[in-house]
């Protein structure tokens, strides 16, 4: 089991805090999603947990050893996915994996293997230069697994996928978890973490705003929304309204009576939807 | 630990030698190499000239210092042209005569520091004139002794290699650890080596590995393709490897501190030409200040043209030194590459 407690982390050394007070836990074999815009704080947390960031304030444990005490056996048993493929260009994606396998005391996954397992057995022997966005972006998700690692840390993992491409990953993923592989994926796509995630921790200005399961905060924060189209000069708009409050039952009251509606439709809010509600930003 | 440092030792080598900057230097090996052969004469290399004055009762000395062999061009008539002499060439000293032959009184010019060394021997060779000029005995106070064989005059093209070696050769580390740090940086690849098993230390003994064993290889093919085999093959090897591995881990400990070659350059261009001072006292000997023999290429340079001339002198101190050096290195650049590579962000 993962815990977070009480997180906190400033660069500037001036109190001004990326992380506030995030505190959660990740049972074994979970896939508990970090969902957050830009600089909301998720690389942060993500950077500590592996220890890339040294500790300032808070605890993070696994299985009761604090991520100050693990050793470098410690990164036998994780791998990271990065969101921008950090490849050697000038080598071929079989080196790629080799030698980064070679860095392992543990037994690893052939690479031509894994290459198979994402579409790339046939770019085997091209250099990483010569790849995709999305090659590269797939080479990284490979080697994250090289060492079959127990816990696993993915940010954005299908960024730049196409919808294919992406489908392959997530059924990689969910086979991960099969196995028994805790997932820590960080995201602000909210269809991946809806149709990956058992828990999801909505992240904003350094803190966390709501952590659930996805279908148990459709039902805490989703209920009873309305989608209203209306006519605005030459143009149309849309609101989406949370009847569940007062304030929002009264403003849908008001465009419904001044406005000229051409549809409205009750809907179950996407976990987009509520992250801009209890936030105000969007998650892109 | 091992089978890791040898993983990483290929990897390291592997991106070394498909990086530009590896046809570059093969490039400049070639380039040192027709210098050697067709730009630098074979004369004999011409150490600090010797310019005097006799300003003496009758000129006695002149006479001597002719028949000494001395150049008539080298003995001067007029002060001020002893001194506009002096002034023309960075590479002599002036000796002016005065008094008479019972209290002799001599005046150098010269332009700048000399090295103890030289001192010693100006004041040796004055001496020995002035007793040989007085009609002395040689063995008058003192005696010549000569502690090793005398050895023949150099060429220009001998003394060149040396200088070669060290500045071009040897740092040959300092600047591709540099690219290479810079590139990993840029790629991130660096990142993905933080959450792997492999530590800093296997890092930087890698890189260091590396260096020196092309540091050598690079070194040993101009002087095989210059010299031929030199007098203490071993010995060379040694050096040149230790060498090539402290300036690898001086440049880690450099580059650490930069992103990018462009914010780098004018840092490590500024320290390799600082690096390079001690050869105006290898080209000059007139000019060896003791500040310059602090320069860590200093004693490199003087003790490989021991290992490429051999002249008796001991070389086993440099390499006592240049092992004291990485041990040194390497520990300031341990925790320097740790920090500021191995770790994000304010800690």
């Amino acid at each position: 089991m993962i815990q977070v407690k009480e997180l906190f982390h400033d660069y500037t050394g001036k109190g001004q805090h990326a992380v506030r007070d995030v505190s959660f836990t990740i049972d074994r074999g979970e896939i508990f999603g970090f969902l957050g815009p830009s600089g909301a704080g998720k690389s942060t947390v993500q950077n500590l947990m592996i220890g890339l960031l040294e500790l300032q304030r808070g605890a993070i444990d696994y299985d009761g050893v604090s991520v100050k005490k693990v050793g470098a056996n410690f990164f036998n048993r994780i791998g990271v996915s990065f969101e921008h493929p950090n490849l050697y260009a000038k080598l071929t994606g079989y080196e790629n994996l080799k030698y980064y396998a070679g860095l392992f005391d543990v037994s690893t996954v052939p690479p031509l293997e894994l290459l198979d397992l994402v579409g790339l057995k046939e770019a085997a022997y091209k250099k990483a230069a010569a790849y995709s966005k999305g090659m590269k972006q797939r080479l990284v998700f490979c080697r994250s697994l090289i060492n079959r690692p127990r816990i696993l840390f993915l940010d954005e993992p299908t960024s730049g996928l196409d919808p294919v491409t992406a489908n392959r990953i997530k059924e990689l993923i969910i086979r991960k978890k099969k196995e028994g592989c805790t997932i820590f994926l960080t995201t602000h796509n909210m269809y991946i973490a809806e149709e990956l995630c058992d828990r999801v921790a909505f992240l904003n200005e350094g803190s966390i705003v709501a952590m659930d399961s996805p279908r148990e905060l459709k039902l805490k924060y989703g209920e009873r929304s309305v989608k209203v189209e209306y006519k605005n000069g030459a143009g149309f708009e849309s609101e989406l309204f949370f009847l569940g409050s007062e304030s929002e039952r009264a403003a849908f009251n008001k465009v419904v009576t001044e406005k000229e509606i051409q549809t409205i439709h009750t809907q179950e809010a996407t976990l987009e939807q509520i992250f801009i509600k209890l936030t105000g930003r969007e998650l892109a | 630990m091992f089978s890791r440092l040898v993983n990483l030792f290929k990897l390291d080598l592997n991106v070394t030698l498909r990086n530009a900057l590896a046809w570059v230097m093969g490039g400049t090996l070639v380039i040192m190499i027709l210098t050697v052969h067709f730009l630098i004469p074979d004369s004999e290399f011409e150490g600090m000239r010797q310019y005097f004055l006799d300003e003496t009762e009758h000129t006695v000395l002149k006479g001597a210092l002719l028949e000494a062999g001395v150049a008539e061009e080298w003995v001067f008539n007029s002060y001020d042209s002893l001194h506009e002499a002096v002034l023309q060439d960075r590479q002599s000293v002036g000796l002016v005569y005065r008094g008479s032959l019972e209290s002799l009184q001599v005046v150098m010019l010269h332009h700048g520091a000399l090295s103890p060394e030289n001192v010693n021997l100006l004041r040796a060779s004055l001496e020995k004139t002035m007793a040989e000029s007085a009609g002395l005995s040689p063995g008058g106070g003192y005696q010549v002794e000569y502690l090793r064989e005398l050895v023949e005059p150099v060429s220009n093209k001998m003394h060149a290699l040396p200088s070669l070696l060290a500045f071009e050769v040897i740092v040959i580390g300092f600047l591709m650890v540099a690219v290479m740090i810079f590139q990993e940086k840029s790629e991130g690849t660096i990142k993905a080596y933080r959450v792997s098993p492999g530590r800093t230390g296997a890092y930087l003994l890698s890189k260091t590995l590396v260096f020196a064993s092309l540091g050598l290889i690079y070194g040993l093919v101009f002087i095989f393709s210059t010299m031929g085999l030199p007098p203490n093959l071993p010995l060379l090897c040694l050096v040149l490897a230790l060498a090539v591995s402290f300036y690898t881990l001086a440049g880690a400990a450099v580059a650490v501190f930069f992103n990018n070659i462009s914010e780098w350059i004018f840092v490590g261009v500024g320290l390799l030409m600082l690096n390079m001072v001690p050869i105006i006292s290898y080209g000059y000997p007139a000019f060896s200040p003791a500040v310059l023999t602090y320069l860590p290429s200093y004693p490199l340079l003087f003790g490989l043209r021991e290992l490429l001339v051999p002249t008796g002198k001991p070389v086993f101190l440099l390499v006592w030194l240049l092992l004291a050096l990485n041990a040194a290195a390497f520990a300031l650049c341990l925790p320097l590459v740790h920090r500021k590579l191995m770790k994000e962000g304010r800690s």
